[in-house]
């Protein structure tokens, strides 16, 4: 038994070739008397920053205090390290160092400026694309329509990923290795900076949304019935295709989502419901309840959309196309296969204008808008939204509104015999 | 098989640490109203972020101390003098590295600088040395403590060594190498070339390359 152990602990070649390395290992890597390893860590990590913060007061002295004379005496070492390098046979490398050394203040300047101040920039652009991009879409364009007006969606997107691409470009470290990580924005000003933009953009964006909203609310509450029929009227004519396509749509059945669609839009916050009262091959008649109590009708066929209160005023959407202006009416045919002729008579004065405005419009299709109960013109919108001719499809709609031109009710029979 | 997490209390991240603090506290010091993140209370961050280095740079310290010292022997610099001046050194390089991988190179160069003896002399320990980070990461205790104590001298040096301690070793290489192996993505990197992940992954039981490295130098 005893013999056994014996064999046991005795080391083989391997093993005592292992303990002399490991000895000698450990006489290497053992502590250095009268070396204190990490004292002398501590001691030169104090020397090394108090020399740094000395050399970096001593550059702010200098910079604060440079005129002309110092400049001078700096030249002399500057063309001295070229001249070291020219003789050495490297001109370029000599004028380099010189530029280089010469230029450090305004690199130091815009490296500052670089990692501080154009993240902030670039957040600012960022943040502006986005509100610009948002209001594009939606509620918030017909708010804001100035701000809109001139800037498409791409554009607004290019602006937008320019400046994420700086944003992310700048709050990266040379390595590309983001240093604004979330742990590093974590007990930092960064949060809070961050917290009050993000803050910023979302009043921002709901804002607008929010100032749309209130601005139907308080002009239905103001004008009352009729504001909002011609709200309605302006959503439905900015929809022309609706009333070309309800003939498909009615056979498809999705013309019903499609209005309902539209409802919304119309009434964000008062939610209309839709009842299908009469359908045949040539029209369709829906009844829309709103909640706060108003009704009305829409009524859609090949040729025309009525949009009718309950009391009987409204408005009628036709397509047409103009066929002459003359002193005292526009003629415009329907464009159905009958090609019936319509001529809406103004007095002198406003014939006059209408026929300035659609001069050279002959022959073009345009969707006519009309108070029913007034015979007066709303709107004239072309079916088109050529982007040649940006006054054709939204400015001339615009004008005509302005100019409310009052049909003359007795010449104007056509219009009821068209209808 | 490749891992991208490191522990907390590991090198690797204490290495991170140190270059990143180093970099933050000289741009810190040099913050001008032109970078107002920095700027705001500058004083109370440097007072802060200089406390953190102390406490990096002391942790660090502690665990390359032995390796540190056999290099200072090797080159014949066992002397107060050459470590506070590889220890500046390697301040200036942290804040001018490109990467927070940097720390194992930038100590070798400010020690070669420093060694004033051939290169062939002490290229021997520089697998060694590229390999203490990997140390800390195995997820064994005991054979993290065995490497420690036997190849990075933080042993009592008792010179006693049981056969379970060799067999133990033996063991040790093997939870290295799966440790490496688990690296091996960032091998290359961390190492500065030293040890190549497609080498490694060549290596066979009972890992005498590992051993040679370790304890042979």
């Amino acid at each position: 038994m005893k013999r056994k152990k014996d064999t046991k602990n005795v080391l083989t070649q391997e093993e005592r070739e292992f303990w002399e390395d490991v000895r000698r290992t450990q006489a290497e890597t053992a502590p250095i008397p009268g070396i204190d390893f990490k004292a002398l860590v501590a001691e030169s990590s104090k020397a090394f920053w108090s020399i740094r913060k000395a050399q970096i007061e001593r550059d702010k002295d200098l910079k604060k205090s440079l005129n002309f004379d110092q400049l001078k005496e700096m030249m002399p070492e500057e063309f001295a390290w070229a001249h070291f390098y020219s003789n050495q046979g490297d001109l370029r490398r000599g004028f380099a160092h010189a530029a280089l050394r010469f230029f450090d203040p305004i690199r130091e300047f815009f490296r500052d400026f670089a990692t501080s101040t154009l993240p902030w920039a670039a957040s600012l652009m960022l943040l502006i694309g986005a509100v610009l991009l948002m209001s594009r879409i939606g509620p918030i364009a017909q708010a804001v329509p100035s701000l809109t007006q001139g800037m498409s969606y791409s554009l607004a997107g290019l602006f937008s990923l320019f400046a994420v691409f700086l944003t992310v470009r700048f709050f990266s470290d040379p390595s590309g290795v983001s240093f604004m990580g979330l742990q590093k924005l974590k007990n930092s000003t960064g949060a809070l900076v961050g917290g009050l933009c993000c803050a910023v953009a979302v009043t921002v964006l709901f804002g607008y949304a929010a100032q749309q909203r209130n601005i139907v609310k308080t002009t239905r509450a103001e004008v009352g019935p009729l504001q909002e029929e011609i709200q309605l009227t302006n959503t439905v004519s900015k929809v022309t295709p609706l009333s070309d396509s309800v003939l498909v749509d009615n056979k498809t059945g999705s013309l019903e989502k499609k209005i309902d669609e539209q409802l919304k839009n119309i009434f964000p916050t008062d939610r209309a419901t839709l009842k299908k009262v009469q359908s045949s091959d040539d029209v369709v008649v829906y009844q829309a309840a709103l909640l706060s109590g108003s009704a009305m009708k829409l009524s859609f066929s090949k040729q025309k959309v009525d949009v009718t209160n309950v009391d009987g005023s409204g408005y009628r959407i036709m397509p047409l196309t103009l066929q002459d202006t003359k002193s005292d009416s526009a003629s415009f045919s329907s464009g159905t296969t009958d090609n019936q002729k319509i001529d809406l008579h103004f007095s002198e004065d406003e014939a006059a204008r209408l026929s300035a405005l659609l001069r050279g419009y002959q022959g073009r299709q345009m969707v006519v808008t009309y108070d029913v109960s007034s015979s007066t013109l709303v709107g004239l919108r072309s079916t088109d939204n050529s982007k040649s001719d940006p006054f054709y499809y939204n400015g001339l709609y615009e004008r005509v509104k302005q100019l409310s031109l009052k049909m003359d009710a007795s010449k104007s029979a056509t219009v009821a015999a068209a209808q | 098989m490749s891992r991208r997490t490191f522990k907390k209390d590991g090198t690797v991240k204490l290495q991170w640490d140190f270059i990143e603090s180093n970099k933050r506290y000289d741009r810190t010091l040099v913050a001008t109203p032109l970078n107002p993140l920095m700027w705001f209370r500058k004083d109370k961050k440097e007072k802060k972020l200089s406390q953190k280095l102390d406490g990096i740079e002391n942790r660090l310290a502690d665990r390359y101390e032995g390796i540190m010292l056999q290099m200072l022997r090797k080159a014949n610099i066992a002397d107060d003098t050459s470590v506070r001046l590889i220890w500046s050194l390697v301040r200036t390089k942290a804040i001018l590295a490109r990467d927070k991988w940097a720390f194992p190179r930038v100590l070798w160069e400010s020690y070669k600088e420093k060694a004033n003896v051939d290169d062939s002399m002490i290229s021997l320990l520089r697998p060694k040395f590229m390999l203490r980070q990997f140390v800390d990461e195995i997820e064994n205790s005991a054979h993290r403590d065995v490497l420690r104590a036997l190849a990075y001298g933080s042993g009592n040096g008792s010179g006693a060594f049981p056969k379970e301690t060799f067999n133990m070793f033996n063991l040790a290489l093997v939870s290295l190498h799966k440790e490496l192996l688990q690296q091996s993505s960032f091998v290359d990197h961390m190492t500065d070339g030293t040890l190549r992940a497609g080498e490694i992954k060549t290596f066979k039981k009972p890992f005498v390359e590992y051993r040679d490295w370790l304890i042979k130098c």
